[in-house]
Formats: C-alpha cells, structure tokens, sequence
C-alpha cells in the first residue's frame, strides 16, 4: 500500500497531461496559449542546448544566491540575536526588506551590478535572505532557558554558549528556514533574469516575444526542476546533520 | 563553614515581592529540604544561593571554599545532540581541566549513578529515570560542594522517585556534599533529608525549621515505620494550619 501511495501522484499528472494533449490535438485550445504536452517533449529536444545553457544559468546563480544568503542570513540572525537592543534597532529593518518587491528592486540591481550574473545573484539573494534570519533568531529564541542558566552558572564564555548551545538549538529551524529560502532563490533569480536578461528567466522572456509557449513551459518545468534540487539538497544536508538528534 | 542568608528579600519586575526578608544558615554537609506551596519562593530561594540572581536587600555569604555548584532542575535538560557522556563532559568543557581528569571524573559520575551501559546512548534513547540521573551526574562532575535540587523528581512515577532519592542520600553520604532540595511532597521530604524547612505562601518567610528524626540509612520500608508517618503527619498539620491562617 505505502509502494502504490509513493506512486500515486502521478496519476492526477498523467490525467492532466492526456487531458491538454488531447484538448491540443482537436483544437480547442490554440497552440498560441498553450502548447500541446507533446510540443512541449519536442522543444527540450530541438532547444536542448539554449535550453541547458539557460538552466545551469539559473541554477549558478540560485544556487550561489542562496549560499551567500544562507551564510549571510545565519549571521544576521545570530548578530540579532546578541543583544535585545540590536534586536529592537534592526530587525524592523529585515522585515522592511522583506516587504519590498524584488520586482521594484531589480532595476536598481541592474544600475548598480549590470547585466548578467551578479544582478541574478543578488536577486535571489535579497528574495530568500529573510527567512533564514527569522529562523535563525526564532531557533536561538527557543533555546530552553534552564539550559542557558546552566551555562551561566558554569561560567560559560558567550562564544562558548552560542556555539555549544544556541546554534545547536536552533539548527531544526534554521534548516526550515533553509527549505523555504531554497524555493525562493530560483524566483529571485528568475525575476532577476527577467530584468537583466540570461538564464532561464531571459530565455522566457524572449520566447515570450516570439510566442513560442512551448519553450515556456519547458523552461517553467526546467525552473521547477531546480527549486526541488536545491529543497532535495537541504533536506539531505537536514537528515546529515541532524543525525544525532 | 556555612551558607549564611542574612534578611534576604526579593523582589520581582519592581512589586512583586517573592521572599520576604528571610534568615537562615544551612552547615556544611547537610542535607535540608525545602517546602511551601507552589510560588511561595522556594526556587528563587535556591537561586539566590546560586547566584542565578541577585537579592534585592540582605545578603547571601558562601564562604569561598563552598562556592561551586550543581544545579538539577525539574526536568533533565540535557543536550539532545549528545549522548550520555557528553552531556555529562558539558560542565568541564569551560573548566581548564586536562582530559585525563575530564575522564576520569566522567567515569567515577557515570559509575556514581550506574548507568556505565548507557555512556553512548542518546537522551532520546533514555528513559525519564535514566535522563534524571544523566541530569544529576551532570552536576555532579565538577565535584560541587553545593547540590541544588529544584524540585527534580517531581515529573517521575512514584516508584522511581522513591529510588532516585534513595540513590540520593546514597550520593549526599558518599560525596560529603551539602544538598538543598526543592520538593512540595512532604513524604519525600521527609524520606529523603535530614532538616526540613517550610516556607509561607508569598512572600515566603520561614514557617517551620527543623530536624528529621529517622535514622541515616533509608530504605523504602521506612515510609512504613511509625517514626515516619509521626513526623509525616506533624508537618502536614503545619501546612493545613497554614491554610486556615489564610
């Protein structure tokens, strides 16, 4: 039963895929909105190369994106986390951050970092860094208090507390914190693309133009395809380091 | 050589007054319980003695020989991450101690509590005794002349809470160590020490001071004797009069 549940999502795709080919090939919905699952087949085949040249783009720049916010936002969150008053100055400020579209910053990247990668890098970067820094603060927050008294009363230097005790602590969060950034990396740099061109948000971009929707969608699957990676990678390095739990 | 706690008072976030001013001397090696209803003070009694805080007014003197201790709480608190023996290494890692005694001193605690077969096992491979007694080999490993217990075997049935403080006595008489104890059942404050020390509802004042009668070696067939239920019953009158007073 477990064997046929694994199994089972793929039967509502199945239904989904037959359903658009056969509302394709009779004409009810015109090639120009939607492309037949079929065509869709056909243009990883026939676009291989602009499409795997645009899909490691994207997954460079994701991937590096999401590192330096992972590093950077566990930082912050620790550097927030130091002090109640640093808390108070400065976190209104990530959740400011936060609230800004990309979409509106991302002519401003291509000011300040040009066209091409280092925009697209940036872009995914300011996309997923929130949620690291919130789990990062949220996990050291819960950090059981007898536990903190306990090395107080052994004399426990700061540094010693935060490295024996806090990030321990707060390593299940930060790794939740971690699996939602890793999906928002890739729409980062996708909306990145879109605006500093490359990679498969360019490549959208200019079939878009050339109304060839099958690239679309193969470039969309392609897209998805790379957030689950990046999720799939958190989630091993999750079950790695969390072992001994 | 004495914990000294001269007209001791706290107070909390400004008005709320936990202790009243409270004096009270407890001598080297003893072994005193604490009680009184639940909020009376009786934990911020026993981190006054800690100095996980500080008093309001009055003072807290620990003469310097004394000054190290162990800390239990209620529930084990150990790191779920480590296993047995390095949740009990823990209080050593911020001592500059050589590893050979690190080692040593693991070994002779593990021994103490007799879990040797368990030195690797995780927490969450433990059950609640065995945690408790990881808990309490903690804070013993740095060989404290103070034990402070806040209310630890209260979370355990009734059967092992019987042996934990027969296992604790046995450790207090080994050790030579001085332990306050933190319990609100008056049967196992009785079993377990040697002088009980009642405190009022908030703020806490010392009601009741004085010394067990039972005999040094405890086993669990005392609770049966009538020298127990005596003193057992004479100190629950205290509180129900206590009541009353209210």
């Amino acid at each position: 039963m477990k064997r046929f549940d694994a199994w089972l999502p793929l039967l509502p795709a199945f239904v989904l895929i037959a359903t658009l080919e056969g509302l394709s090939q009779t004409g009810w919905i015109p090639a120009y909105l939607a492309p037949a699952p079929s065509e869709v087949l056909q243009a990883f085949s026939t676009e291989f190369e602009s499409l795997r040249t645009a899909a490691l783009e994207t997954l460079a720049a994701s991937f590096i994106g999401f590192i330096s916010a992972a590093i950077l936002g566990v930082l912050i969150g620790l550097i927030l986390s130091s002090a109640r008053w640093i808390q108070a100055a400065f976190f209104p400020y990530a959740i400011f951050f936060q609230t800004v579209p990309i979409i509106a910053i991302a002519p401003l990247l291509v000011i300040w970092f040009g066209f091409g990668m280092p925009t697209v890098v940036m872009s995914a970067l300011i996309v997923c860094i929130f949620p690291v820094i919130a789990a990062t603060l949220a996990g050291i927050q819960s950090t059981e208090k007898p536990l903190l008294e306990l090395f107080s009363l052994y004399r426990a230097t700061a540094l010693q507390t935060m490295m024996s005790l806090k990030l321990p602590f707060a390593l299940p969060q930060i790794f939740t914190g971690l699996r939602i950034s890793a999906g928002l990396a890739v729409i980062g740099a996708i909306v990145g693309e879109f605006i500093a061109g490359g990679g498969l948000g360019g490549l959208i971009d200019v079939s878009r133009t050339r109304q060839r929707v099958d690239i679309v969608f193969a470039a969309i699957l392609l897209a998805s395809a790379i957030g689950l990676l990046l999720v799939g990678l958190i989630r091993l390095l999750r079950k790695i380091s969390l072992r001994s739990w | 050589m004495k914990i000294q706690l001269q007209s001791v008072s706290k107070f909390f976030d400004g008005n709320i007054q936990a202790l009243s001013p409270l004096s009270l001397e407890i001598a080297k090696g003893e072994f005193v319980s604490l009680m009184g209803p639940s909020g009376c003070g009786k934990s911020t009694l026993l981190r006054l003695i800690s100095g996980l805080e500080k008093p309001s007014s009055g003072s807290v003197l620990i003469p310097a020989e004394m000054k190290s201790f162990g800390f239990v709480f209620q529930d084990p608190h150990l790191l779920p991450w480590r296993t047995l023996e390095e949740n009990i290494r823990l209080p050593l890692e911020f001592q500059k101690i050589s590893s050979a005694e690190t080692q040593s001193r693991i070994t002779e605690v593990i021994q103490l509590i007799g879990l040797e077969d368990f030195r690797r096992a995780r927490p969450s491979q433990l059950s609640g005794g065995m945690k408790m007694r990881a808990s309490l080999a903690r804070a013993l490993v740095t060989n404290p002349q103070i034990l402070l217990l806040d209310e630890p075997f209260a979370a355990v049935d009734e059967i092992l809470r019987d042996r934990l403080d027969q296992e604790l006595r046995r450790i207090w008489k080994t050790l030579g160590i001085t332990v306050i104890f933190v319990t609100h059942s008056v049967s196992e404050a009785v079993f377990v020490s040697n002088r009980l020390i009642a405190l009022s509802p908030r703020p806490g004042h010392i009601v009741k001071d004085e010394m067990i009668n039972l005999p040094m070696d405890r086993g669990s067939d005392l609770k049966w004797t009538e020298s127990f239920l005596n003193q057992m019953t004479q100190i629950s009158k205290t509180f129900e009069s206590m009541k009353e007073s209210r």
